[in-house]
Parts: structure tokens; sequence; C-alpha cells
């Protein structure tokens, strides 16, 4: 899966990568690195709806209420800051 | 000595590809193996109702000849020096918050490098998150259990592969990097 879609120069934006239905992709364009929870879930619900996401298939039904957001900032070898919309991971064993 | 807490469906399988390491490896669970256990869990009918943790050293030394270190105990404040302690790398592969939080605070105490690794109920994502940005998820709900008969092994195999390339690429080039995981591929997140 391509890694480097987005070009994020800006230390206040940030990749959002998607996860949903068993798949995840970045969204095209860079994000604000604050944005609320709620505005995230509601950016991607409007881009799966639309199929704006490479590597997620369109998906009219999609839901991100129960989801959580993660918030990776850069660092020295990854010099852009990342949000992830995911599913909830309770399992290990 | 690498410590894997947790010998499921993950757990397991981590153990099973880390199994070469000069390192050797150490394992704690207090549950059982039960039938339905065998179907997506490296655990066979001869393990059953013993303790996974023994079952596992006992069937690596029979199929590898690779001794294994079995804690058969389930991980508490009380005990936790005394079973982490001489881990150079905690692999959590553990079901509930409370053994999470007791895993991170003690990695974090200690300044021992730890790896989480946590599905999604419907077996179609993981999480191979180190220490540091690693945040646990509450516990599913009941009647949420993810693997039944066995349907997610595919995906369970894969991430525990994943989470054991990461293993090794740490012990050897001392880089974390945190990972998310679908059928469909992976994303480095840092």
């Amino acid at each position: 899966m391509d890694n480097a879609l987005v070009p994020v120069v800006d230390a206040n934006m940030a990749r959002l990568t998607i996860t949903y239905n068993g798949q995840q992709g970045d969204l095209p364009d860079a994000v604000p690195y604050d944005m609320t929870d709620a505005d995230l879930k509601q950016v991607a619900t409007e881009c799966v709806h639309n199929g704006d996401i490479p590597g997620i298939d369109a998906d009219n039904d999609a839901n991100f209420v129960d989801f959580v957001v993660d918030r990776f900032p850069a660092r020295d070898d990854v010099r852009f800051n990342r949000l992830s919309l995911r599913p909830k991971t309770p399992f290990g064993v | 000595m690498i410590t894997i807490i947790g010998v499921g469906a993950l757990g397991s399988h981590v153990a099973l590809a880390l199994r070469n390491l000069k390192q050797g490896l150490r394992v704690i669970d207090f549950d059982n193996v039960e039938q339905k256990n065998v179907l997506a869990q490296f655990h066979t009918k001869m393990s059953l109702r013993r303790n996974k943790a023994h079952a596992l050293s006992q069937t690596f030394q029979g199929l590898f000849g690779v001794k294994v270190d079995v804690v058969p105990h389930k991980l508490t404040n009380d005990n936790k020096n005394e079973v982490l302690k001489g881990s150079e790398l905690l692999i959590d592969c553990t079901d509930n918050i409370t053994a999470r939080e007791i895993i991170k605070c003690w990695a974090k105490d200690n300044q021992i490098p730890c790896l989480h690794g946590a599905l999604s109920a419907d077996g179609t994502f993981a999480r191979i998150i180190w220490d540091e940005v690693f945040v646990a998820d509450a516990e599913g709900n009941e009647g949420e259990a993810t693997c039944i008969d066995g349907e997610h092994l595919p995906f369970f195999m894969l991430a525990a592969s994943t989470m054991a390339i990461e293993a090794e690429r740490f012990l050897k080039s001392g880089k974390k990097h945190s990972i998310q995981l679908t059928p469909s591929g992976t994303i480095r997140l840092i």
C-alpha cells in the first residue's frame, strides 16, 4: 500500500489514515492535526461515502461513531504528523 | 529473554515465529487450552485442559527441541516483578486492559521496550504498537469474542508474523516501527 501519498510539510497538518471494513488508506489531502475527533469522523464518513480514499471501497453505510482516533506527532525519522481513525482493538488472545 | 504475555491466537503464533531467537523465550499465560482454541491457536488436541504456557513449552520441546521458560500464572501487580524480571523485550498479546496497563507501567518503570498487539472484534484489523505511543482500548462486550470457529486464523497468523518481524527488527537495529494491519495491507504509522 502506498504510504507516501500526502506531502505534509506544515507542522500543524497531518496525514489521516482511515481503517474501515478490513481496508485502510490515507486521505488524499492533509488535515489539521488538532481537528477534533468528531470532525475527523465527519470528514471520514463523507470521504468513504464518496469513495475518496484510495484503498477503501465506497460505502454509503460507512459509520465511524464507535471508532477511535490516535494521534502520532512527527519525530526525527518520521517528519509528519499522523492521525489514525480506526476500529477498537480490545483483543489479543 | 523475550517475554510473551498471553499465548492465545496472537501470542502462540508470535512465539512460533520467534522460536529461533538466541535470546530465548518466556511465555506467560494462566489460561487452559480448550477445544475451541485448537481451531485458532498454536495448541493441539494433545494439550486440551492443560495450561497454555506449559502446553506451548511442551509442544516446542517436542516439535523443535526448543526450551521455553514458563509462567503459568496470571500477571498481577503482586507478581509482576518476579515474572517479568530479566526480560529485554516484552511482547503484549493479552486481551484485557488491566493486564495491558500492568505491562505498560512495568515496562516504563524498568525502561524495558514493549511491543503491544491488539485485534479488532471482527478479526480484520490489528495494531502492532510500541509502548511510547500505545493506548489500550477497553475490552470487548460479552459475545463479541473474536475468532469463533477459527474463522480469522489466516489474518491472526499474518498479524503474529508481522509482530515477530517488528520484534526482530528492533532487536537487530533498535528501531521501532508502529504498524496497522488489515488483510489488504499494512501502514507504518510512525
